[in-house]
């Protein structure tokens, strides 16, 4: 064993593990149970549209009045904080565009799509709506049940990408390896150039050469910058 | 009080329906079995389940385990696919949330300086920090090998993939953190 493999298993003596618990009575009590898959009612994290359609439910009231109270900008992305959130009907499905290969997403899009940690997602979409040039969306997990959603298209339109977040939702100003980035904390309204609002959940924003790069998940904002930083082509 | 049972003959108890005997079984690798699933799933709670379930499924399997066969990397393997499982379901990455720990001196050893201290501390950061830069396939056979403590065959039943690509995955992620040189 070399001295950094030595290393190696001292640092993970040392990590700060959880302990143990004591699983051994609990599975001796569930030896006799049938078979069957029992149903578990401890919350996971949301998934997307179940977020936008629990949330959206409780928005479809009409606002009389939307003040507009300040603007972030950041490549072809405006947010706007706002003291109520626009009408926003949920959606149960989301629209991503054309279902395409991830090579051909990455020639439409004339550059080689990022990845985050190098992970093929489990379906690719060009969506022309995304930016003049259009856009492409990675989604992880299905379209009814999304895990992990990104967008990427190029930084060079203005407005392309709109959101807004209610006065009190976190905006925060991030950097992802050095590039500029925002925090939008969920639920906030999103609309990409004329498509219909939708509800997102916590998001990260961040320029990455001619790309600006879009991540929506259930992650926080920690874990969002984390993978973000995985993210090479 | 008699002679504690050999792991095989704690395995046919159980294979024949003796609950106390599989118990034993469980106290004996609920350890590695957790921290296993706790390393994919990064959460405790999800850990907790998919070791629970780990241990229900095995027990239930016991009727294809090869008698004879090492118990632990069948058990693993049946520990990964639950952890796996509970992140998908999750969306959540494991972003190896780990941190280490105050060192523990034994007692009677020499304090050292608070520089040489805070070089410790600083020298195991720095090293984690670089095993959290790895690859995800890289990170992950740090984490089996070295943090976990696995054994070869045991890390390829974790990760599902064959033993020589243990061994390469390992060289490369060894060979990239010293050119990281921390």
């Amino acid at each position: 064993m070399s001295e950094l493999e030595r290393t190696l298993v001292e640092l993970g003596r040392g990590l700060d593990w959880p302990e143990t618990p004591d699983v051994a009575a609990a599975v001796r009590a569930r030896l006799g149970e049938p078979e069957a898959r029992r149903f578990r009612t401890r919350p996971l994290v949301v998934a997307l549209v179940v977020l936008a359609v629990a949330i959206g439910a409780a928005l479809l009231v009409p606002q009389a009045r939307t003040s507009i109270l300040r603007f972030f900008h950041l490549g072809g992305v405006t947010v706007e904080r706002v003291d109520r959130l626009p009408r926003t009907r949920p959606l149960g499905r989301l629209e991503l565009g054309a279902p395409v290969s991830l090579a051909e997403a990455g020639r439409r899009l004339g550059e080689p799509v990022l990845l985050p940690d190098g992970d093929r997602p489990d379906a690719v979409y060009f969506d022309g709506a995304l930016s003049e040039r259009g856009g492409v969306n990675l989604l992880y997990g299905s379209a009814s049940h999304p895990r992990l959603l990104v967008s990427e298209f190029p930084s060079d339109g203005f407005d392309i990408l709109k959101k807004v977040a209610k006065i009190g939702t976190e905006v925060s100003r991030v950097s992802v390896r050095g590039n500029p980035g925002l925090w939008v904390a969920g639920p906030h309204s999103v609309q990409f150039g004329l498509l219909p609002r939708r509800l997102a959940g916590g998001t990260l924003i961040w320029l990455d050469g001619n790309l600006t790069m879009r991540l929506e998940s259930g992650l926080s904002k920690r874990d969002s910058l984390a993978l973000a930083r995985t993210f090479r082509r | 009080m008699g002679r504690p049972l050999a792991e095989d003959e704690l395995l046919r108890l159980a294979r024949a329906g003796d609950g106390d005997a599989y118990e034993q079984i469980v106290e004996t690798y609920q350890g590695i079995a957790f921290r296993t699933a706790y390393a994919l799933t990064g959460n405790a709670a999800d850990a907790e389940e998919a070791t629970q379930d780990a241990f229900l499924k095995a027990y239930r399997a016991l009727d294809r385990f090869r008698p004879g066969a090492p118990f632990r990397p069948w058990l693993l393997r049946i520990v990964a696919n639950e952890a796996h499982n509970r992140r998908r379901a999750s969306g959540r990455r494991t972003l190896l949330a780990l941190r280490a720990v105050e060192e523990q001196r034994p007692s009677g050893d020499a304090a050292p300086s608070p520089e040489a201290e805070v070089l410790g501390r600083a020298g195991r950061e720095a090293l984690l920090l670089a095993v959290r830069t790895l690859p995800e396939h890289q990170r992950a056979v740090i984490t089996c090998r070295f943090f976990l403590e696995l054994t070869e065959e045991e890390t390829a039943a974790v990760l599902g993939v064959r033993r020589g690509t243990v061994k390469s995955r390992t060289a490369r992620a060894l060979e990239r953190l010293r050119e990281l040189d921390v």
